[in-house]
């Protein structure tokens, strides 16, 4: 920056500490005037603030979560020290509080001395969605584009629109009594989607190939032959999901008994007009419906499909209305979510629908019967049913399912780096990767890191993203529908309205040069300095999003619009050749620096002053201290936090950097990682985990004891447990002693 | 395990209706006061009926051991009513094993009112034209219109076909519903037939169980009323017949200081307050259901009995003709009163004490 201005406020408490001190650091150390104020986010601070003319604003006050409204100033780089919950409100005023307080100011003044005014990526981006899949999800985000005003383009690989809904029979119904069935709402979709000016179907089309970054998805699809491009804004990726194979259900009869059916096969003859046993023809009046088959077993799928139990009361519904027979249906729980549960109470009505908790003990046959024995039912007793046809209510599992999606999974070096991946997917020989590589795609994504989205939990799509729904690990990507988890017709059309709103979102965004969540609206983008690139691969792998390519040698090659801003990329960078405008290495290692570490050669009282670094990740880790301080919770004046983006952007550098200004211990906290991970940027925790593992071998080299550095893993729940935590630390390192380095 | 829709729907029919809306969820077995822990009910009853269970619904001696507090009914989430599905059990199994079943079936239903009333008014007819009963002038001396010792020999011919009745139908009961139980849920107290008969006695003179009422703890009250109200009423007519054939009383057109007509009008005054209160209560709670048409038969005959008794006295005394009117209504009402009472809701006296006597003997009850 080429002009600084310090602004302090007295109000809130802040005015307990001894501001003349303070007002003489930014003086004699850095010959800047501060400004102090009484009351510096009301109407007249703020408008002495706005009406400066530096361009880098230090406003020593509240925490950076608060008053946004108030200090964000358009084309000004602004940095809050935090004096109010950062200081008095979490310690006891003391001479100790009030070096932290100017620590702070020193690290304040540092950092806005090194930022830089980011300039935005601005490109010519499209603003139109690409929407895959025809079922019931791909046709209500392709109306909800263009009812919205945007442009939706339509790939359907299957000859006809409508999915798996336009082969059923009837549909639930939508409105009470909810004991009507309706015909599938995907036949009004269709004509709709048909219909309407702003959406281009593509019906037989795969795609083959996807490369750009949002905005500019250059997209090639394949039409009976031919190939059709097309530039694109954002994705909805909507292709369902599919049936789990029956055929491995064999202990329950199938396959080898004609008559014992699954819940489609079921479905399919009740569209055909009858009900009818596959061995004689004859038709069926006696139906077991056998629930769960193949699920919430973890010899199969071990989740729940969410809609079996549905289709099987409907089915039954068909089984009385074309045959006039006795259904049965053996469940393990009647999982008739919300609203369902009033037409659970309207089927239980029929005379001729039974139904029973129960485990199916055995299925054989008899006398030309299936006869389906169950034991532990409600009845008392066990049972021996003799059916005419049995359909088991087979699952649902995601279209990604068994795909080839992220190169990291099955990377050619035979290690899985993360947790969450390697405790789903054992290692496989670097044959079979080959020929997972063969299957068929659904984006053939040019990326570097894979050609679908990932996979998280049961193979369907990761779109975890805990706070943020919809997102994905590639931005302008939106999963919706049976492809990101089971679910009914209803919450696929809810679902693929969010995932629109996100897709919109998302390209009105990059249109500007922002990114989405969690940094909403961040135009600053990572700068790369490749003269001194080393191609070591490491940021092109580390990145979560895939943001970074590389070209044959390894160099990587920066997609900014699909960066999320995380920084984990120049934490991992070696050669830190890779910062933002206003988040840089020479910042962070600047404002470590500033830190006054009090020299026992010189200073009194210095055995006394250990110093500490926190590092605490923005998303769970900061906000927990702040709650803290909410609270009225104390925590040890000897820590200096430093807000990171996420702990994935904490280079070792800065460690190096701590350890050599004398700092006694570096503590980093931040979100979960593992295979339920809080990480907001995915696997940033993890890394910073992994690098300080590596960071241990450093210390032992300089003879420093690796308790010096940790990290401890918080959410924003745990605010009452983080000034413990912090206060623990603090002790452990008293114990051994002060940094050995301090003074040199 | 065949499942029998017709059985369901016959329940339904006799007061069920909704014991579809079951889902199992032991809210009824959990709070009902009366059931054991083994094997509790009205759970149990509930999904055999729903499946058409009829084999096991008949041979079911649990639905006597509920006193309909309704409990279950009130706590139900789904309003199955459970309540009303074991007093539609009920009037069942009474159908089955009364005999003959085809009276009991018919008496179960409202068509059944037809020849409730006929068979009476016709056998009054028939006494009329054989008799040719007259109206007193200038008195109202009951006895003097229809003479009492028409109203013994009725009453012991209607006594004598009960006995019968009673006796074929228990048989009956003992040996489908209790014994085919006794293999089956016996654990517990084994104490002999006569001391579980004692403590049924008692159980019943204090009426212990209806204690336990929760919600309908009205019933409590009004069933004591309307059971020591009849006694009292039975041991005032065993005071007439003391007077007539012992103290050779000529007529029974007692003073009301009359000890025995004190009795006589306790009695008359507990069965009216005691059935009056019980048909206003049924109609208060919609949640809980009022009863089925089998319940309210009896019910309200009761009433009828005591309504027009008191109605005759109050003429009597008065000195009103209309007396004896009452009374050819009220002759009505007690004929079908005790003859169908093995066919109608009285027969719990039997089918209910026997059930406790059973469940004492197999040690069906709450653990205290």
């Amino acid at each position: 920056m080429n002009k600084v201005s310090v602004y302090i406020c007295t109000g809130c408490g802040i005015d307990k500490l001894d501001i003349e001190r303070l007002k003489k650091v930014s003086q004699e150390e850095y010959g800047i005037e501060p400004v102090v104020h009484p009351h510096l986010c009301s109407k007249e601070g703020a408008e002495i603030v706005r009406n400066d003319e530096a361009d880098g604003i230090v406003i020593a006050a509240c925490s950076p979560r608060v008053k946004t409204n108030v200090f964000d100033i358009e084309g000004k780089y602004v940095e809050r020290v935090n004096l109010r919950e950062g200081v008095v409100w979490s310690h006891d005023i003391d001479e100790h509080a009030q070096e932290l307080a100017e620590d702070y100011l020193r690290m304040g003044i540092v950092k806005a001395q090194k930022a830089q005014i980011p300039e935005p990526y601005l490109q010519e981006t499209s603003k139109d969605i690409l929407v895959v899949g025809g079922g019931v999800t791909g046709l209500t985000a392709a109306l909800e584009i263009a009812k919205a005003g945007y442009k939706a383009y339509l790939v359907e690989k299957e000859p006809n629109l409508g999915g798996w809904l336009a082969k059923n029979y009837k549909a639930l119904p939508t409105a009470p009594p909810y004991n009507r069935f309706e015909e599938p709402i995907v036949y009004r979709l269709i004509e709709e989607v048909t219909s309407n000016g702003n959406i281009t179907v593509y019906t037989s089309s795969t795609i083959e190939s996807i490369s750009g970054q949002p905005g500019m998805f250059d997209v090639t699809i394949n039409q009976n032959g031919n190939q059709v491009q097309f530039r694109v804004g954002a994705i909805v990726v909507a292709t369902g999901w599919k049936p789990y194979d029956a055929k491995k259900l064999e202990n329950l009869g199938y396959g080898k008994y004609k008559d014992v059916i699954t819940n489609l096969e079921l479905e399919q003859m009740a569209k055909e007009g009858k009900i009818i046993r596959p061995s004689d023809g004859k038709e069926a009046k006696d139906v077991v419906f056998i629930q769960c088959a193949g699920q919430r077993d973890p010899n199969h799928l071990p989740y729940c499909s969410s809609v079996c139990c549905l289709v099987s009361l409907k089915q039954a519904k068909y089984v009385r209305e074309l045959s006039n027979g006795h259904a049965f249906i053996i469940y393990k729980d009647m999982r008739t979510v919300g609203i369902w549960e009033e037409f659970y109470k309207e089927m239980q009505q029929d005379e001729g629908i039974f139904l029973t908790k129960g485990e199916v003990t055995s299925i054989y046959e008899e006398d030309r019967k299936i006869v389906v024995e169950v034991t532990d039912t409600l009845l008392g007793e066990d049972l021996k049913i003799k059916a005419d046809l049995v359909v088991l209510a087979t699952g649902m599992e995601s279209t990604l399912k068994g795909l080839y999606t992220v190169k990291e999974e099955f990377p050619d070096e035979k290690t899985v780096p993360y947790k969450h991946i390697y405790e789903l997917h054992p290692i496989k020989s670097e044959e079979e990767v080959e020929e997972l590589k063969k299957i068929g795609h659904i984006l053939n994504l040019k990326y570097r890191q894979g050609p679908e989205l990932p996979t998280l939990r049961y193979g369907f799509s990761d779109s975890n993203y805990i706070c943020f729904p919809y997102e994905s690990r590639r931005l302008g990507i939106y999963a919706a529908g049976c492809v990101r988890a089971p679910m009914d017709a209803a919450a696929c059309i809810e679902d693929a309205r969010g995932a629109v709103l996100k897709a919109i979102q998302a390209v009105e965004l990059v249109a500007e040069g922002k990114t989405t969540f969690p940094r909403t609206g961040d135009i600053d983008y990572p700068q790369f300095f490749l003269q001194r690139c080393t191609q070591c691969k490491r940021c092109t792998e580390e990145c979560p999003f895939g943001a970074l390519d590389e070209d044959e040698k390894g160099t990587p090659q920066p997609n900014p619009l699909r960066c999320r801003r995380c920084g984990i990329c120049f934490g991992a960078c070696p050669e830190r050749i890779i910062s933002f405008r206003q988040y840089s290495i020479d910042q962070i290692s600047s404002a470590i620096r500033a830190i006054h570490v009090p020299d026992p050669s010189w200073e009194e009282g210095a055995e006394e002053k250990f110093r500490f670094i926190v590092f605490a990740c923005e998303n769970d880790a900061y906000p927990a201290l702040d709650m803290a301080a909410l609270n009225g919770l104390k925590y040890s004046p000897l820590v200096r936090v430093i807000p990171v983006r996420c702990l994935g952007s904490v280079n070792t550098v800065f460690i190096a950097d701590a350890l050599s200004s004398g700092i006694d211990g570096i503590l980093l906290l931040g979100c979960k990682f593992g295979q339920d991970y809080q990480c907001h940027f995915i696997r940033g925790s993890e890394l910073a985990n992994r690098r300080m593992e590596n960071v241990q071998e450093t210390l032992q080299r300089l003879v420093l004891e690796s308790e010096r550095v940790k990290v401890i893993e918080v959410s924003i729940t745990d605010w009452d447990k983080v000034p413990k935590i912090i206060n623990e630390f603090v002790d452990n390192v008293k114990q051994l002693g002060a940094n050995p380095y301090k003074g040199f | 395990m065949e499942v029998d829709v017709k059985f369901t729907k016959e329940i339904q029919e006799l007061g069920g209706r909704d014991l579809k809306k079951c889902f199992q969820c032991a809210t009824c077995s959990v709070i009902c006061p009366l059931s054991p822990e083994d094997r509790p009910f009205p759970r149990k009853e509930m999904i055999w009926a729903q499946w058409g269970l009829k084999e096991k619904l008949l041979n079911d001696p649990d639905v006597w051991l509920c006193h309909q507090c309704n409990d279950c009914s009130d706590y139900c989430p789904r309003g199955a009513k459970p309540g009303e599905v074991l007093a539609a059990l009920r009037a069942r199994q009474v159908q089955e094993y009364t005999f003959p079943s085809f009276l009991a079936k018919l008496f179960a239903k409202p068509i059944g009112l037809i020849v409730y009333f006929a068979v009476p008014i016709i056998l009054t007819l028939i006494y009329f034209a054989t008799f040719n009963p007259q109206i007193p002038e200038h008195e109202i001396v009951i006895g003097k219109f229809i003479p009492h010792t028409h109203i013994e020999y009725a009453g012991f011919a209607v006594g004598a076909w009960v006995i019968i009745v009673a006796v074929i139908s228990v048989w009956r009961y003992w040996n489908y519903v209790i014994l085919n139980n006794i293999p089956r849920y016996g654990e517990g107290a084994a104490r002999s037939f006569f001391d579980g008969l004692i403590q049924t006695i008692v159980d019943i003179i204090y009426h212990s169980k209806f204690k336990e009422c929760g919600k309908a703890s009205y019933r409590y009250y009004a069933h004591f009323m309307i059971f020591w109200g009849f006694i009292i009423l039975g041991i005032a007519t065993i005071g007439d017949i003391i007077y007539i054939y012992v103290l050779g009383v000529k007529e029974l057109a007692l003073p009301i200081w009359d000890p025995v007509k004190i009795l006589g009008n306790i009695g008359a005054f507990l069965l009216f307050v005691g059935s009056a209160w019980a048909i206003v209560q049924r109609l208060s709670d919609e949640k809980i259901g009022a009863g089925n048409y089998f319940d309210w038969l009896f019910l309200l005959t009761l009433f009828g009995v005591a309504i027009t008794g008191i109605t005759i006295e109050l003429l009597r005394y008065a000195g009103n003709i209309g007396a004896y009117y009452a009374y050819i209504v009220h002759l009505i009402l007690v004929f079908a009163l005790i003859a169908f009472a093995p066919y109608t809701k009285f027969a719990h006296l039997l089918y209910r004490t026997l059930a406790y006597i059973w469940a004492k003997n197999v040690g069906r009850e709450v653990k205290k």
